[in-house]
């Protein structure tokens, strides 16, 4: 019982601590906004440097997707591979672009700013910032938090739409479905709202993203071994709170009819 | 009779982590323009006692002032106007790993000097690498340096906003006797060219007699010898003796085997 009670604790003093970091985040937004050099490097690497993978994992997703898919329509009934486009367009947009994006940032860029910022902590280069009277929070944490708010829905329709091409590609190729058919069933059943919803999961969990990995960062104690520590608290907790947030948010929309 | 300018003046200054006491009512008075060494074993408190100088920890209880003011209880814009004049040399240099050496001064510059023109930057960069005998490697990054070049080339960007205070947190630690000595040197020379307040923390008592004006020893939490190189040697305080003497016998020692065995009791 006691040692429950003690992780309990310890849960609720990081969690404590968390809250407070974030808030300090934001409050240093308008800063990076006023001055946006920092973001716009973090902008480079996090977003405009994930577009080949974020592209690719979409364009595999999409052409294996296409044909199974359609597989198994035409095994239920056949020559009803032709409305693929329909079920591919709403998935994608809806779940499978902002969970594979997201997912492929936390691989990509969060386990890279924990272990960044972690040997930073580590080998006191955060202290020296702070005496070079440089906020580490406005300098480290927000400009990034900033970036991925930016980046991750940009990276999100991107994937989408090349996961749906793959889909018309294999769907085109396989299934002999003309690229007319595959498309008027991608638009069909497609609503601006999805969109949105695409693009309100991505900034939450963009913002949740860039948080949790600047958290663990900041906070990382000892050496190498602490740096190992926290990326790995930092990508497990990231890739499990993708699938939360991702989950909460879809059913907010159907709950609310969005 | 002339009176004394005190750079730093620290009273009953009392800070733990956890259950252990750190520092337990520390007084001390650093004089404007001097060299004071800091000594005392490792993990007593010298680089946790810089840090609350800088402002990067909190006291528990106690005040700080730096030129008369308490430095906890001004405003945040005035705490950065009093950091802007105070460098600060790391004990593994803390360079900045993503930029060169040029860009790590350049960046010291860009946030403690923004009132510079680019001109007056290169000419600061220039100077302070020139001071510490490394002019020409702007470009080169800091992972291509050696551990002594590493710490000259933070020292440089410790002295290239010329601030009122600079600290050094162990400047010798981890090099060889000859960059040792070099080091010690350059700490001397660079005093001569910048006449500012120099604090530096070390635990190598021959470093400590080759740069200091005054030195302190710092002891369970408290200061328990200030004075110059002459009442060093002077000194009868067993404490102060061992530690200079590098003895295995002596009340460090015996107090060091009671905190363990008291540790191992507890752990039972």
């Amino acid at each position: 019982m006691s040692q429950f009670r003690r992780k309990a604790k310890g849960f609720f003093t990081i969690l404590s601590k968390f809250i407070l970091f974030a808030g300090q985040a934001f409050k240093h937004i308008p800063y990076n906004i006023r001055h946006p050099k920092e973001m716009l490097k973090h902008i480079w690497t996090i977003g405009v440097q994930s577009i080949p993978i974020v592209g690719l994992t979409g364009l595999f997703t999409g052409m294996i997707l296409g044909l199974q898919v359609g597989q198994a329509l035409d095994y239920v009934i056949a020559g009803t591979s032709q409305f693929v486009g329909g079920a591919l367009g709403v998935a994608v947009i809806r779940e499978l672009g902002p969970v594979l994006t997201s997912l492929i940032v936390v691989s990509r860029v969060c386990s890279s700013i924990t272990a960044q910022i972690g040997t930073m902590r580590v080998t006191e280069q955060i202290d020296a910032l702070s005496t070079l009277s440089v906020n580490p929070m406005r300098y480290l944490v927000s400009s990034r938090l900033l970036a991925g708010i930016i980046s991750l829905p940009v990276l999100c329709y991107i994937s989408s739409i090349i996961s749906i091409s793959g889909g018309w590609i294999m769907n085109v190729i396989a299934h002999g479905t003309t690229s007319y058919t595959y498309w008027y069933w991608v638009r069909f059943p497609l609503r601006m709202v999805y969109v949105v919803e695409a693009g309100v999961k991505m900034i939450v969990i963009g913002t949740a993203l860039m948080l949790i990995s600047t958290f663990f960062g900041f906070n990382t104690k000892g050496g190498a071994d602490g740096v190992g520590k926290a990326t790995i608290t930092s990508v497990v907790t990231s890739s499990f709170m993708v699938i939360l947030l991702d989950y909460m948010l879809g059913i907010m929309f159907i709950i609310f009819k969005l | 009779m002339k009176s004394i300018n005190y750079k730093i003046e620290i009273y009953g200054l009392k800070k733990k982590f956890g259950d252990k006491v750190v520092f337990d009512g520390l007084d001390l008075k650093i004089i404007e323009g001097e060299t004071f060494v800091l000594i005392g074993q490792s993990g007593v408190g010298k680089s946790v006692l810089l840090k609350h100088i800088t402002g990067l920890i909190f006291p528990d209880e106690g005040e700080i002032y730096i030129d008369g003011e308490e430095i906890h209880s001004v405003s945040e814009n005035r705490h950065l106007e009093i950091q802007n004049e105070i460098g600060m040399l790391f004990q593994g240099g803390a360079l900045f790993d993503s930029f060169t050496v040029g860009q790590n001064l350049l960046f010291a510059l860009d946030h403690m000097r923004p009132e510079l023109d680019d001109k007056e930057k290169e000419i600061r960069i220039l100077t302070s690498l020139e001071m510490v005998d490394l002019a020409g490697i702007e470009d080169v990054m800091p992972s291509e340096l050696s551990g002594g070049m590493m710490k000259r080339v933070a020292l440089a960007r410790a002295i290239v906003s010329e601030p009122a205070l600079v600290l050094f947190d162990e400047p010798t630690t981890g090099l060889d006797p000859i960059m040792t000595a070099n080091i010690n040197e350059l700490i001397a020379s660079v005093k001569k060219n910048l006449k500012t307040t120099f604090i530096v923390v070390t635990h190598d008592i021959s470093s400590a007699r080759c740069v200091a004006d005054r030195i302190g020893m710092l002891y369970n939490g408290k200061m328990i010898f200030t004075g110059s190189k002459r009442d060093l040697d002077k000194s009868d305080n067993a404490y102060l003796q061992q530690f200079i003497d590098g003895s295995t016998h002596g009340p460090i020692l015996t107090e060091y085997k009671d905190a363990i065995k008291k540790m191992k009791e507890k752990l039972r």
